[in-house]
């Protein structure tokens, strides 16, 4: 059964981003156990048959590796802590240029749950990355970049189809190497292969150059100062099927941009905001007020400046619509991350379990219960799905 | 509608220019086919009609271009969109994006045209170019004549008022060409879109064009009707040749108008009765000695069957044309034989016969010596071969029966039975300079280096500097100087793949008489219809991989209009395909009375 | 009629063109600053599990680096990129991140960074900036591997190729050296930013590699050196070889 397609990739990567906040506030294996299960089932239940999403296979590798990394750290150099002993490994203290490194010494179950919470932790968080890399079609998304930066969405759209076929043209030619007798090796080989591929690159590229700009690309199309919307009425009859126009109708459902040095220091200043804020932050335990005030203050001056900043005169084609199933979704993931944080300011000892004394990871029934409701996001894909087929 | 006034254009780091004095006017909704050889400046002329050319070229343009009564000179490329449609020689060379519903929109959305109207306008596009049933489809995954088409309509979109095409149909089967041109037809006649095309498979575009424009070897050009700027021309297409052999004044442009004046011709008794005696004469079986045998060879490619069950046998200097739609297993089928694509079933067997005799005695022995050794180090482990008999017996005697397969070798002694110029002959050139090439033709062994020099030499008429670029060589250069380091080998069998695709009407024939002369078995891939006419003994169809006919050339390109020639389809019934054959069968029968 | 010459100045040798992307000065400072800052975070704000704001950190900061990278891209492409060097950098980017994957099984034999060098060195530190940056994303789209790493990634890549950019204008052999010298110290710099930015996650905090909480500056570089040679510096010295070796390589044809 595929669900995922339908829905727009912004709200996937929303309801994975509230998922892994949710995720990134415990290390109680259980609620991080069904977390993982809930997330499985929702990619395995939604994702389509588009190739990223097999991607979450390589990100559930990459989850088993980043617990046996974070295990294999704690074996080796670990804080050693409770009273558990499950193996003595022989200790090597090296000398005084690695002060307070310690190899290997007394391995106890405590310290093995703790390292294992830990590690699961962010083995769940990159399971959800998965989970968004799978279901939300990362191509897709290209289509809501900010305006602000729609030639560099243009580069990567073509860099995706070249990159394919420049595996491809790499394998020709080293076939037509071998073809003139030559296998290929070394450096030398190397550029025997990699020379004509770039020579072709780079003339594809100017062949490319050329059928953009003769298509319009890069043209600044005159505006009104005026933000009116104009009704798409009048503008089908400036463009009416049959009749070619000279001018090109100007696009008029758009904001109007302020002018491009005000937006420049705009963005300077809303940039000093945030290096304040964070030279606030650093080495406080607690953030000072102020901090946090100039740096949210430079956070939105800068996407102010980003939304308001200069952009291409393009308009887009069909863009993915964002409705009731959208907001849904995100919902569902946003009330995972309540429930966690929820969790930790009520009872801290379920959601991040102390070491000791040892016990096995528990939680009341209504975080289990909430912890399930990640798998809401299977009906709400539906939804948009039936929408689709409309 | 399109205005040249006194253009000149140089290149930047060239003496002389590629267009020189040209005068044009083409009017509104003329469709004007731009002639010429290789080289000539054709795709400069159309990239100078939306400014491209000096735009992105660089160089020096002086005169003025106008289109729409808007000099190119003060308006940019991408500000001509909505006047000016341009699409190049390699469609999937401009696409932009990844479907061809985002391909269409493309254009809209650079003009910033409102939702509504980019979707009405897409739509439209769709229809009149028949793309509907393939909006969703990725880009990559279409065919050639397909991408064609989305390369037009991506530029339709802007609804422009000029329609510029850079050799659309150069690298399709004729079924997709006609695709393609009837499209553009339609669009002149529902729209009246002026169009400006260039082609070097003119007896494709002439019938539909009302002017044409020639642009001879030193930049100048000159413009008129059809038929009268095309008679004498050295890329005019058959027919035309064929009215100037008959006298025809002025000469037809379409098979229609051929055959009516063929009725109408005294001679036409004369060309029935020969063509009917020549087609009397029963195929006779090849004496000759077979170089390459395929047994029930099968090639997957990725997932889908690519080749099923292909038997063929090549004899010694037979030249076999492989015929057949785009992605029907050609090129499949030639990368099998030379091996280093992987069969699923089948074997390939190529015999080296009298080639290796000859390459023993002008002392270059040691790939001759190579050759055994491997022979060896293969008969030993594969004891299946013993049929064939022993390796001392097969060095001594230089004609043999069996074969190698050229997949079992490897890749320098592979190239000695096997000789194959790929369809983008240019991968295999990595070198610096013509010289550099040559020099490394064998690898290191010095007489290679010197049979490519002197091949060279013998297939071109124009020598190349040995410190010229090999990537400034034209298309039919380029082709011979691959052509040359291949043959240097002294394979047995040649394998061409679409060996034609950017040579002109002369850069055939030099090809053809090349490869007649050769007496070379080969094996040729192509869509070419006149070409394989020209040049080859025997013609193999090829449908979705499988072979679905074998025959002599006269009984296969006869057989099909689809798969026929211009001369054979004025004079059929007879069996005639090329201006030669009449004019050889009218000369001997006024030679007998 | 007079005659009209209209002749591109801008255009040299086969491809054409430079490619004009100004890198904005003062923009660029700012971003390195704060991008510095949120590399550093685990210096910055005490990354130790359950004190405050440990757990959000990661999220912070990836936003935080996405938001001024953005801001950056959309500074450094204001007057708007030309077609052709929009093709250029979609070349460029692609190779780059068709490159990518063959690196990363292959014990760090990284040939991107040599590319995004020469092009930064070429075509200028903005355009180096942005190539870096694009062909980060457009590999981690093409894998399917986006994540909090990428801002990162990107910002660590484009910084890499603008340096490329800044360096002294020098020919022939020195330039080669410098380049040279320039594709070492990248090596190494990038992948100690990207092991800084997963380090305290990865490895246990008062671990004898990890980090320490409330200890001096130097005790925390220390551990944090201490990682570094023990896990990723196997895989930086191979991009360091790879690239110097190809520089030479490079810079003996040219």
């Amino acid at each position: 059964m595929t669900c995922g397609p339908g829905i727009h990739p912004g709200a996937w990567w929303l309801w994975a981003l509230g998922v892994s906040y949710a995720v990134s506030q415990t290390t109680n294996l259980l609620l991080l156990g069904l977390l993982a299960a809930g997330v499985c089932t929702v990619v395995l239940s939604c994702r389509g048959a588009a190739p990223w999403g097999r991607a979450f296979g390589g990100f559930a590798w990459l989850a088993a590796f980043i617990v046996g990394v974070r295990l294999a750290f704690h074996v080796l150099v670990g804080v050693r802590t409770g009273s558990h002993v499950v193996v003595r490994l022989p200790e090597w203290t090296p000398g005084a240029w690695a002060a307070g490194l310690r190899v290997g010494g007394v391995i106890t179950l405590e310290g093995l749950a703790g390292a294992l919470g830990e590690g699961g932790r962010l083995a769940v968080l990159v399971l959800c990355l998965g989970a968004a890399n799978s279901l939300a079609g990362s191509r897709r998304l290209l289509k809501v970049v900010p305006g602000a930066l729609y030639e560099l969405g243009t580069a990567v759209v073509v860099a995706l189809t070249l990159a394919p076929q420049l595996v491809a043209a790499v394998q020709r030619v080293r076939l037509a190497r071998r073809l003139r007798g030559e296998a290929p090796h070394g450096f030398r080989g190397m550029r025997s292969v990699a020379v004509p591929v770039l020579t072709d690159a780079l003339d594809a590229s100017l062949h490319l150059a050329e059928s953009m700009d003769a298509r319009g690309y890069g043209r600044r199309v005159q505006r009104s100062t005026r933000s009116t919307l104009r009704s798409p009425r009048a503008a089908t009859r400036g463009g009416a099927p049959t009749t070619t126009t000279a001018g090109g109708a100007p696009e008029a459902s758009r904001r109007v941009h302020l002018a491009g040095n005000g937006v420049g220091i705009v963005s300077a200043v809303s940039l000093v905001g945030v290096a304040l804020g964070l030279y606030g932050m650093a080495g406080a335990s607690r953030t000072p007020t102020w901090a946090t005030l100039v740096l949210g203050a430079g956070v939105l001056g800068s996407i102010g400046a980003v939304v308001l900043g200069p952009r291409s005169a393009a308009t887009r084609y069909r863009p993915d619509p964002w409705r009731a199933p959208e907001w849904m979704l995100t919902t569902v993931g946003a009330l995972a991350a309540v429930g966690l944080v929820a969790a930790v300011r009520r009872i801290p000892d379920v959601a991040n379990p102390p070491a000791s004394p040892l016990r096995w990871p528990d939680a009341p029934l209504w975080l289990v219960a909430w912890c399930g409701s990640v798998l809401l996001a299977i009906p709400v894909a539906g939804l948009a799905d039936r929408r689709d087929r409309r | 509608m399109i205005r040249f006034d006194r253009v000149s254009f140089t290149y930047p780091d060239q003496e002389s220019p590629s267009l020189r004095d040209v005068d044009l006017t083409v009017d509104e909704g003329e469709w004007c086919l731009v002639a010429g050889r290789t080289g000539s400046g054709k795709s400069t002329l159309l990239r100078a009609v939306n400014g491209l050319v000096p735009r992105f070229s660089g160089g020096v343009l002086r005169g003025s271009v106008t289109v729409a009564g808007r000099s190119t000179s003060e308006v940019k490329p991408r500000d001509l969109a909505e006047t000016v449609g341009f699409v190049g020689q390699d469609p999937a060379a401009g696409f932009v994006t990844e479907t061809v519903e985002e391909e269409l929109a493309y254009a809209p959305e650079q003009l910033g045209l409102a939702p509504t109207v980019m979707r009405t306008r897409v739509e439209e596009i769709l229809d009149l170019l028949g793309l509907d049933g393939l909006r969703d489809r990725p880009l990559r995954s279409l065919s050639g004549g397909q991408q064609q088409r989305v390369a037009i309509g991506s530029v339709l979109t802007a609804h422009p008022r000029v329609l510029v095409l850079d050799e659309p149909t150069s690298a399709l089967d004729p079924t997709a060409a006609e695709d393609v041109l009837g499209a553009v037809a339609r669009l002149v006649h529902d729209i009246g879109v002026t169009v400006l095309i260039a082609e070097h498979r003119i007896e494709r575009v002439v019938h539909f064009a009302d002017t044409v424009l020639e642009l001879r070897d030193d930049g100048t050009a000159g413009k008129g009707a059809p038929g009268d700027v095309l008679a004498g021309l050295a890329v005019a297409p058959p027919i035309v040749v064929l009215a100037e052999a008959l006298q025809w004044v002025p000469p037809p442009l379409s098979v229609r108008a051929a055959r009516r004046r063929l009725a109408a011709d005294p001679r036409r008794g004369v060309i029935d009765r020969v063509g009917g005696d020549d087609r009397a004469h029963a195929a006779e079986p090849d004496a000759r000695p077979v170089v390459a045998t395929l047994d029930s060879v099968s090639v997957r490619r990725g997932d889908v069957g690519a080749v099923h069950d292909v038997s063929l046998r090549v004899h010694r200097g037979e030249i076999v044309a492989l015929m057949g739609r785009n992605g029907s297993g050609k090129s499949s089928l030639l990368w099998a034989v030379q091996g280093s694509l992987p069969r699923v079933t089948g074997t390939v067997r190529v015999a080296d016969g009298t080639d290796r005799e000859s390459r023993a005695t002008t002392s270059t022995v040691s790939s001759a010596h190579g050759d055994v050794r491997w022979w060896g180090r293969l008969l030993g482990g594969r004891p299946a071969a013993g049929r064939v008999g022993s390796v001392e017996g097969q060095a001594g005697h230089g004609a043999c029966t069996w074969g190698v397969d050229p997949a079992a070798l490897p890749a320098p002694a592979a190239r000695h039975l096997v000789g194959m110029v790929p369809q983008t002959p240019s991968d295999l050139l990595y070198h610096e300079t013509v010289g550099e090439e040559l020099d490394t033709a064998g690898g290191g062994d010095a007489g290679a280096a010197a049979r490519a020099r002197s091949l060279l030499a013998s297939l071109l008429s124009v020598t190349i500097p040995d410190r010229s670029h090999p990537r400034d060589l034209s298309e039919g250069q380029r082709l011979a100087l691959v052509l040359a380091l291949q043959l240097s080998a002294e394979p047995a069998l040649l394998l061409l793949d679409e060996p034609t695709r950017g040579l002109d009407v002369p850069g055939k024939a030099d090809l053809a008489r090349w490869c007649r002369s050769e007496g070379r078995a080969a094996i040729i891939a192509t869509h070419d219809v006149e070409f394989v006419a020209d040049v080859a003994d025997r013609v193999v169809v090829l449908s979705h991989g499988e072979l679905i006919a074998d025959g002599p050339v006269r009984e296969v390109l006869g057989s099909t209009p689809m798969l026929s020639t211009q001369v054979a389809k004025v004079t059929a019934p007879t069996g005639l395909l090329t201006v030669r054959e009449v004019c050889d069968a009218l000369a001997a029968l006024i030679g007998t009375r | 009629m007079p005659d009209v010459a209209v002749v591109e100045p801008s255009s040299n040798g086969r491809h054409g063109s430079r490619v004009p992307v100004p890198l904005p000065a003062v923009t660029m400072v700012l971003v390195s600053v704060i991008g510095l800052a949120a590399f550093a975070w685990p210096f910055l704000v005490d990354p130790t599990p359950g004190l405050g704001h440990a757990a959000d950190a990661p999220f912070v900061f990836a936003g935080l680096v996405a938001l001024v990278l953005v801001v950056m891209l959309v500074e450094t492409t204001r007057g708007g990129l030309d077609a052709k060097a929009v093709a250029m950098l979609a070349v460029l980017a692609a190779v780059g991140a068709a490159l990518r994957p063959l690196g990363a099984g292959t014990a760090g034999i990284e040939t991107g960074l040599f590319l995004l060098i020469l092009a930064g060195r070429v075509f200028g530190a903005g355009f180096g900036f942005v190539l870096g940056t694009v062909t980060m994303f457009a590999s981690a789209l093409l894998t399917a591997g986006v994540g909090p790493w990428l801002p990162f990634q990107m910002l660590a890549a484009g910084w890499v190729g603008a340096g490329a950019g800044l360096l002294p204008p020098l020919r022939g052999r020195g330039e080669v050296f410098v380049l040279s010298l320039y594709g070492v110290l990248g090596s190494f710099a990038f992948g100690m930013l990207m092991n800084l930015w997963f380090w305290p996650f990865l490895v246990e905090a008062d671990s004898g590699l990890g980090f320490r909480a409330g200890a001096p500056f130097t005790e925390n570089l220390r551990r944090f050196v201490a990682f570094c040679v023990t896990t990723s510096f196997a895989w930086d010295t191979g991009r360091a070889v790879t690239t110097v070796a190809l520089m030479l390589f490079a810079g003996e044809r040219s």
